[in-house]
């Protein structure tokens, strides 16, 4: 099913502004990375990944990806993977869907 | 006539080569003659003047004496008598002595035959004795001519000068001739007769032949002719090779064939061979060469590209030819041009295949149809039906092609007969609906359509036949349906119309019309509704279309609901309305609206008369509570006085029993200080005069606060106040801080009171939506009706008397404690949780409490806030600690410093570097404990920033290792800041418990961080 967001407009200190692009990027990432984790059912990888954009995800301007991270992080070890899924969904949407300005 | 022409041709022809060559031959043969006897005639004139000669010499010698006469005259009596002896020659032969005397020419003698004869003389200058007047002349020769008769005669003369006499020797010319004549005549008359037999035997024999050969002859050439014809009529040409090398012949066809000239050069195998297509040349090769192995006929097909570029298809048929002495000479064969054909095969096939595919197609159709199909013909016979009207009529098809509609009755008894006789008639087609009964007995309705055509010259008629039965089932199940909805419409007292997209009213029920004062219901229909009835607001300015809700969301395709507009009836009289529109779907496009309205004037007037009530009692709250308000003061000052007083009089010299009395006076002011202070504070929150004031609060300072203020308490019971505040809670938010430390005091108060002796715990976590927080105990009115950016969770529990769970409900009332008993032993008003409720309510949280008798209780409360504002995060005190700026650059450290990183996060060690990037201090980034343990040994560090979970050995285990040596080595402790992701409850204390200085809490932001550095820096330094 498609859904068509409103572009996410987040807006961050201009001193961060080289190191974004990469971070969106690993971030990226990440989602093939836990894409293929949940197909091996490995949610140890799931955990540490989630993990680290729980503790990154707001230092970077992004609140939404620490609070993705938190959740995933517990869904993962839960190993639920419907709600990995979920939150996995909504990780790459809102990669698609952000705009960043820097102030 | 062509024969005799042809005749007469061959006749002159003949004729001329039977005279040509006849007197050729003839000619010859009397040239030859004439020569002889010529010559023969000479020979004697030539013997006998030698002859003459000599005896006339003898005699001139020895003749005196003989002759008298002379020498001459001796001679020529010698010679008489010679030639009295002288046969002579031929018939007419005779010769002839003569004198010239005078003018005349006289004949001494003329021998013929032996005979002398007298012939008178001739006149010299007669044309006749010609020969002897050439003898006379002296001249010696032959010569045709007229003799002394006249007659013409071959002539040889010579003269004898001796004797001065002339001799000839002549014949009859007509002797000399006359043997050639009589030839030539028996010659002419065999002539005659063969060319008599010839041109007979040609009328019988040779013409016919001649005509047969002409006709084969013409017959060949036609033959030729029409072979070729036929060649190109059938452009099929033949052709002939030679084995073994490669000369070709083409008939003319084939050289049209292969588009080339035939009068250009020379024809060779390649010529055809190169004409074939590429794809095509093995197999004409293979066939050939087969055929020359086996010595049998070949048939081969291929296709040729003429020089012209046009492509045609050849089929070739060959055959060896042997020669004389048997052995393979040539091969000989046909080349036929059979592109049409081809094409026409082609086509045939595509025909073929397409008449197949409508067969097919025509059968799926009568299959499939669900609609019965028949095909009657001129005679009423069915002659075609198709499986869906077999099952229709409930007969298998053969029973149903040998009925004949003329004998049916089923066809009789309704209006099919008539209607196919009317089709048939008037050719065209009928429609007729019937009424019948199927073989199985169930009655059916068949919508029926007949059209005659014409096939082969007959007519036939077609039916179509559709089953009706469930349509009109459904027909009369929607008549019933809408008479129904009628029915509802009519009986409703709402008042319902429809709209079109326009706005044009489709249908308006009775309770409507009325309502609007109109009698009939076309007054409305076909109406714009709005301008009708909608076209004003209450106050009577005009009301667009364009803005009216009705209208806007009919286009939306959503409904409304407005209770604050009025209908203007046909008087033109206004009344206030209620009305809920929805719009109208017919396959998934809005085709207009529904709109029902109440008549609200009794509703409205109801409502005005309780806003009346209500704003009279609210005046009459406001005027009571404005009036305790301005009391406050009144009241206070005494009270204060009274208090004071009671103080001063404590720290005075009293007895015994008046210090007992001051000391209940004390406790009475006190206590009835707080009743007054409580019950103006609710009075206040009631009357409306408490607001909500927005300002920074940092949620850390505030717990603190209470904290301070109940900790003497909770110290004089021996309780332990603690305090957690979760990670994710915001450093510093927007909220009104008298509100919020007013509820958390009123909580922490009552713990305190409420337990003898345990833990009081103060938490504050972030507000998951998501959780349930009410199990089972009251919650204040319907929260989160602030705006606000997040909701922080309070939660204040103690390890007390608790309490009873009949009484949680009414916990939060006024006046109101668990216990009659309380009040006595615990002091209290009974409002503060009253007032706490209504202050929650303010800051748009919930409040409810969980308590279990004898165990504890735990109070739990919502409080919205606001985001700070980015600016206003300067300067902020996070604790009693010394005012910090977010720089680590500043007067306490003009030095860089030296930090060691404990990180394995790639993400955060870019974001570290860019922090310091621009600044003068240096880090060292680790990435798992071990080494940093191994590092920290190595060089002293200003301060260590610890992330607790490392691969390899964790946060904890290398702080506690770094601690270890620090004390064994006995330095003063480096701050080590734990940095962790984890929110856990007590991950705080872990840490510390390792022995870190600080805890900063990821994700944090570069000011957190910074000012964790600094804080611990100045801490540091203050060591």
């Amino acid at each position: 099913m498609t859904k068509s967001y409103n572009r996410i407009r987040v807006s961050i200190d201009a001193e961060l502004e080289e190191i974004v692009p990469r971070y969106i990027q690993l971030r990226h990432e990440d989602i093939q990375a836990i894409r293929n984790a949940l197909d091996e059912g490995d949610y140890e990888i799931i955990s540490r990944l989630s993990h680290s954009m729980k503790g990154s995800g707001i230092s970077y301007g992004f609140d939404r990806i620490s609070e993705i991270g938190q959740a995933m992080e517990c869904a993962a070890k839960s190993a639920e993977k419907e709600e990995v899924d979920r939150y996995l969904l909504e990780l790459s949407i809102y990669l698609e869907n952000v705009e960043v300005t820097f102030e | 006539m062509h024969d005799n022409r042809r005749l007469i041709v061959l006749m002159l022809l003949m004729i001329a080569v039977a005279l040509s060559v006849g007197g050729s031959i003839i000619g010859l043969l009397y040239q030859e003659s004439f020569e002889k006897e010529r010559s023969h005639l000479i020979d004697i004139v030539k013997s006998q003047a030698r002859l003459m000669e000599a005896v006339a010499r003898f005699d001139a010698v020895h003749s005196q004496e003989d002759h008298p006469g002379g020498a001459a005259a001796a001679t020529l009596s010698q010679i008489e008598d010679a030639f009295l002896h002288y046969e002579g020659y031929g018939e007419t032969g005779s010769f002839v002595m003569g004198q010239k005397e005078g003018d005349q020419i006289t004949f001494l003698a003329v021998y013929h035959r032996g005979k002398k004869l007298t012939v008178p003389p001739v006149s010299w200058g007669k044309k006749i004795a010609i020969p002897m007047h050439r003898a006379l002349a002296g001249e010696v020769g032959a010569m045709v001519a007229r003799d002394y008769r006249g007659e013409m005669v071959l002539a040889a003369y010579e003269p004898v000068s001796i004797l001065n006499v002339g001799i000839v020797a002549k014949i009859d010319l007509a002797e000399v001739r006359k043997p050639f004549i009589a030839t030539s005549m028996v010659a002419i008359g065999i002539a005659f007769v063969i060319i008599a037999a010839g041109g007979v035997l040609f009328l019988r024999i040779g013409n016919p032949i001649l005509e047969q050969i002409k006709g084969q002859n013409e017959a060949l050439k036609a033959a030729k002719e029409g072979l070729g014809k036929a060649q190109g009529i059938a452009h099929l040409g033949s052709w002939k090779r030679t084995i073994g090398n490669y000369e070709l012949w083409w008939s003319d066809e084939v050289y049209r064939i292969f588009g080339v000239d035939s009068k250009q050069a020379t024809l060779s195998y390649h010529t055809f061979f190169d004409a074939i297509h590429p794809d095509d040349q093995e197999k004409v090769k293979a066939a050939v060469s087969k055929s020359l192995a086996n010595l049998q006929s070949y048939e081969t097909e291929y296709r040729i590209t003429r020089p012209d570029g046009m492509e045609r298809v050849i089929h070739e048929l060959g055959e060896i030819q042997s020669g004389m002495d048997g052995k393979p000479q040539y091969m000989i064969g046909t080349i036929h041009d059979i592109t049409t054909r081809k094409k026409a095969e082609e086509y045939q096939a595509k025909l073929t295949g397409r008449l197949e595919e409508a067969l097919l197609f025509n059968e799926n159709i009568l299959n499939q149809s669900p609609i019965g199909i028949a095909i009657f013909d001129y005679s009423g016979q069915c002659i075609l039906v198709n499986p869906a009207l077999t099952k229709l009529v409930g007969a298998t098809q053969e029973e149903m092609l040998k009925l004949n509609y003329h004998n049916l009755e089923s066809w009789r008894k309704t209006d099919l007969y008539e209607a196919a006789l009317l089709a048939i008639n008037n050719n065209r087609s009928e429609r007729v609906t019937v009424s019948t009964v199927s073989t199985f007995g169930k009655s059916i309705n068949l919508a029926c359509y007949l059209a005659p055509f014409v096939s082969r010259d007959h007519i036939q008629l077609l039916l179509m036949a559709d089953d009706i039965t469930h349509k009109l089932e459904a027909e009369r199940a929607l008549a019933e349906s809408e008479r129904t909805v009628r029915l509802l419409l009519n009986s409703t007292a709402e008042a319902i119309y429809g709209i079109d997209l326009e706005g044009r009213c489709t249908f308006a029920n009775p309770a409507c019309i009325k309502m609007l004062g109109y009698d009939d219901v076309n007054e409305l229909l076909g109406k714009s509704m709005h301008d009708l009835i909608h076209y004003a607001y209450p106050d009577g300015s005009p009301y667009p279309v364009a803005e009216c809700h009705v209208y806007g969301a009919c286009l939306k395709g959503e409904g409304a609901h407005i209770d604050s507009e009025v209908l203007w009836k046909k008087d033109g009289v206004s009344f206030p309305v209620e009305y809920w529109s929805y719009p109208i779907c017919q396959e998934d496009k809005i085709i207009g609206s529904v709109v029902t309205f109440l008549d609200i004037t009794l509703r409205r007037e109801f409502e005005s008369e309780l806003k009346k009530s209500k704003e009279e009692a609210d005046l009459a709250n406001q005027a009571k509570s404005q009036f305790l308000a301005c009391m406050s003061h009144e009241i206070r000052t005494p009270m204060n006085a009274i208090i004071g007083i009671a103080d001063i009089l404590k720290e005075s010299e009293l007895t015994a029993e008046n210090r007992k009395l001051v000391t209940v006076l004390d406790g009475a002011a006190n206590g009835l200080l707080d009743l007054i202070n409580d019950i103006l504070d609710l009075a206040k929150i009631e009357a409306g005069q408490t607001t909500v004031e927005y300002r920074e609060v940092i949620p850390e300072v505030l717990i603190h606060e209470v904290i301070s203020a109940t900790g003497i308490d909770a110290n004089s019971k021996d309780i332990e106040l603690i305090e957690e505040i979760a990670p994710l809670v915001p450093d510093e938010i927007e909220c009104d801080p008298k509100c919020l430390r007013q509820v958390l005091l009123n909580l922490v108060s009552n713990a305190i009171k409420f337990t003898e002796k345990g833990v009081v715990s103060i938490k504050v976590e972030p507000y998951m939506q998501t959780e349930n927080h009410c199990p089972g105990a009251m919650s204040s009115m319907p929260a989160h009706s602030v705006s606000s950016d997040g909701f922080l969770h309070f939660t204040v529990k103690d390890t007390g008397i608790g309490v009873p769970a009949d009484r949680l409900d009414a916990i939060f009332d006024s006046f109101t404690q668990a216990d009659e008993s309380i009040t006595s032993n615990y002091g209290g008003t009974g409002l503060g949780l009253a007032i706490s409720k209504n202050m929650v309510a303010l800051m748009g949280g919930r409040i409810w409490v969980e308590s279990e008798l004898g165990k504890g209780s735990t109070f739990h409360f919502t409080a919205g806030y606001k985001l700070a504002k980015r600016d206003s995060g300067a300067a902020e005190l996070i604790e009693a600690e010394a005012a910090t700026t977010v720089e680590l650059v500043d007067d306490q450290h003009s030095n860089p410093l030296n930090i060691l990183v404990a990180e394995d996060s790639e993400d955060i060690v870019i974001l570290m570097n860019l922090y310091f990037r621009d600044l003068p201090h240096k880090l060292d980034i680790i990435e798992n404990g071990e080494l940093v343990v191994q590092q920290f040994k190595k060089k002293s560090y200003d301060i260590v920033l610890m992330d607790m979970q490392m691969p390899i050995k964790d946060g904890y285990t290398a702080t506690r290792e770094i601690r270890e040596w620090e004390d064994k080595e006995k330095r003063i402790r480096t701050p080590i800041i734990a940095v962790t992701a984890h929110a856990l409850k007590g991950s705080d204390k872990k840490c510390f418990d390792v022995g870190c200085s600080g805890y900063l809490s990821k994700p944090f932001k570069k000011q957190d961080l910074f000012k964790a550095i600094n804080r611990h820096l100045i801490r540091a330094d203050h060591d």
